[in-house]
């Protein structure tokens, strides 16, 4: 009986050391001097200060930021409204609705949903771009941040709102003084991941960027599916670790401080 | 207690104004309400409607032929494209990700359900703590993710050199661009999402039936069987065809990991050929899009008479 629950836990602390080695490897490779990635030949940071001299690579990162900066701010705002909105409706049929249209973009397989963008940017006449880009990633970030607010100001109830109401202010006044304040947390965690979802996209980028708008994983993808992991790509990628892995955690601590609250 | 500075409304004074106040104030406040989210969600419903559902009737206008290959309208119904794509090779492939997907999940299953097991039954503390580590690096991209452990299984990577190193073996054990790396790595990435529904089951299973059925004799093994595992079904259920539809779809993944020859899936299929041909693409997605509701849908239909069962 001890044994099994020894074992359990044994188990259970080799999959979360698993979790994350990988990705300590990663950056740790990075700093390593050798040509290949695998052989450990001694530590320089020469990879991590190569990377800013190779235009291929920073192009790629002030794509990849524009864009997943630009899909934040859209998808805060269209997500922000329609999540508070959702959190007051009292109608069945409104939220069914609600649910189903924010749900359908997270579980439709993304190379369909890419694909089929792709075909209605030739006919509205779209031309690929950061544009097009921003517009096709906001179609599925959007949905984290309005479920984010959702929950966020389900829980906070309407009692604040009323009370605004009563009170004398009008529905401007009360979105603004009482909505906005409230959902303001579940609205930034909501922005993180936003911006990571961006951020780590890869088909539906690869659809929709032209020749100089590719962001830094469509490069990571194509280089690494050629084959060749070179010293300075892994580097790249270890940066790229640390980037959404902070940004993750911020956010899981965000979220966090708001379930205690 | 002093006087009011107004006069005490009567019971019947209140009464009346109460109801006034529903007749004539209150159906305004609702329709306000009402209009107030409509007007909130519009953005959104507006926005989703153009780029999300209405790219999804071109999918239709070009599986069925009332667009040509070159982006042009015909406006002429025509199956050609069904035709050009129900072929011997689509349907191998359709297996071929189907059986990825499938021991994807199984092993998902097999993997992530210990640890959702441990994670309910720690302290709420504890638990937060756990749930937080797993959630994180789920967050972190996942194309990096599988760029990690391509390395670390590489031929040449570390876990080899490791097992070089404490004698176990001078051959490669581990190896990349095969269909066992496309395997491990999907249901590396994927684990989370068999884990967390899992863990909402599990930590919503009462106490008392378990207690219950150590009381009434059982044993651990036997517990665990024939109470919490199918007490947990609906965990189960999500959980494994969370996974198998998000593998069925997945490309980026085996492309890295099974290279051209293992890594060439259903996904990458639509992937590869979108551009130069659209119509069968779209045919072919329409395919693949109809065979995952209808495994969805079966799938749940039949757990859940087994569920019944149990």
């Amino acid at each position: 009986m001890k044994i099994g629950a020894v074992a359990l836990r044994a188990y259970v602390i080799l999959f979360f050391v698993g979790l994350y080695v990988p990705l300590a490897v990663l950056v740790v490779l990075g700093f390593n001097s050798g040509r290949t990635v695998y052989v450990w030949e001694g530590f320089t940071t020469d990879k991590y200060a190569a990377l800013l001299t190779i235009p291929r690579y920073t192009n790629a990162f002030g794509s990849s930021i524009v864009i997943a900066l630009g899909t934040t701010a859209l998808s805060v705002v269209l997500g922000a409204l329609s999540g508070i909105a959702a959190a007051r409706s009292t109608s069945i049929r409104y939220d069914l609705l609600w649910t189903a249209l924010i749900l359908l973009p997270l579980i439709v397989p993304e190379i369909v949903e890419a694909f089929s963008i792709v075909l209605f940017y030739q006919f509205a006449g779209i031309r690929n771009g950061t544009e097009a880009t921003i517009v096709g990633h906001t179609a599925f970030s959007v949905s984290f941040v309005a479920l984010i607010v959702r929950a966020r100001m389900g829980d906070v109830g309407r009692v604040y709102e009323e009370a605004s109401l009563i009170l004398g202010a009008t529905r401007l006044q009360t979105f603004t003084r009482v909505h906005l304040p409230m959902a303001a947390p579940a609205i930034v965690a909501g922005a993180f991941l936003a911006f990571a979802a961006s951020f780590d996209d890869v088909v539906k980028s690869s659809f929709t960027t032209s020749a100089t708008t590719r962001t830094l994983p469509l490069i990571v993808f194509s280089e690494a599916a050629r084959g060749g992991i070179s010293a300075t790509l892994n580097a790249l990628a270890a940066v790229m670790v640390a980037i959404s892995l902070s940004a993750a955690i911020v956010r899981v601590l965000a979220i966090r401080r708001l379930s205690r609250e | 207690m002093g006087s009011f500075p107004w006069p005490l409304a009567t019971i019947q004074d209140v009464e009346r104004r109460l109801w006034l106040f529903r007749i004539r104030k209150l159906p305004k406040l609702e329709i306000q309400d009402r209009l107030w989210n409509v007007a909130l969600s519009l953005p959104m419903v507006v926005f989703l409607s153009v780029f999300f559902i209405l790219p999804f009737a071109f999918v239709f206008l070009y599986a069925f032929g009332f667009y040509n290959s070159s982006y042009q309208w015909t406006g002429n119904f025509s199956l050609a494209n069904f035709d050009s794509v129900l072929t011997e090779s689509t349907v191998d492939l359709f297996t071929k990700t189907a059986y990825v997907a499938g021991i994807v999940t199984a092993m998902s299953l097999l993997f992530g359900y210990p640890v959702a097991y441990y994670l309910a039954s720690q302290s709420t503390e504890r638990r937060e703590f756990l749930l937080m580590l797993l959630i994180i690096p789920f967050w972190t991209s996942f194309l990096l993710r599988t760029f990690a452990l391509m390395t670390i299984f590489h031929e040449n990577g570390l876990m080899n050199q490791l097992l070089e190193a404490i004698g176990v073996s001078r051959e490669p054990v581990f190896r990349t661009r095969n269909l066992v790396s496309v395997i491990w790595a999907e249901t590396y990435t994927f684990m989370p999402f068999m884990v967390l529904p899992l863990y909402a089951t599990l930590e919503r299973m009462s106490r008392s039936s378990i207690e219950a059925s150590y009381l009434l004799g059982a044993g651990r093994i036997q517990t665990f069987l024939r109470v919490i595992l199918p007490l947990s079904l609906p965990g189960i259920m999500a959980g494994t065809l969370l996974v198998f539809i998000i593998s069925m779809g997945e490309l980026v993944i085996p492309s890295l990991t099974g290279g051209v020859q293992y890594g060439y899936l259903l996904g990458n299929a639509i992937y590869e050929r979108a551009g130069q041909s659209p119509g069968p693409m779209a045919a072919l997605s329409l395919v693949f899009m109809v065979i995952v509701t209808v495994i969805a849908f079966a799938y749940l239909r039949i757990a859940g008479r087994e569920g019944l069962r149990l």
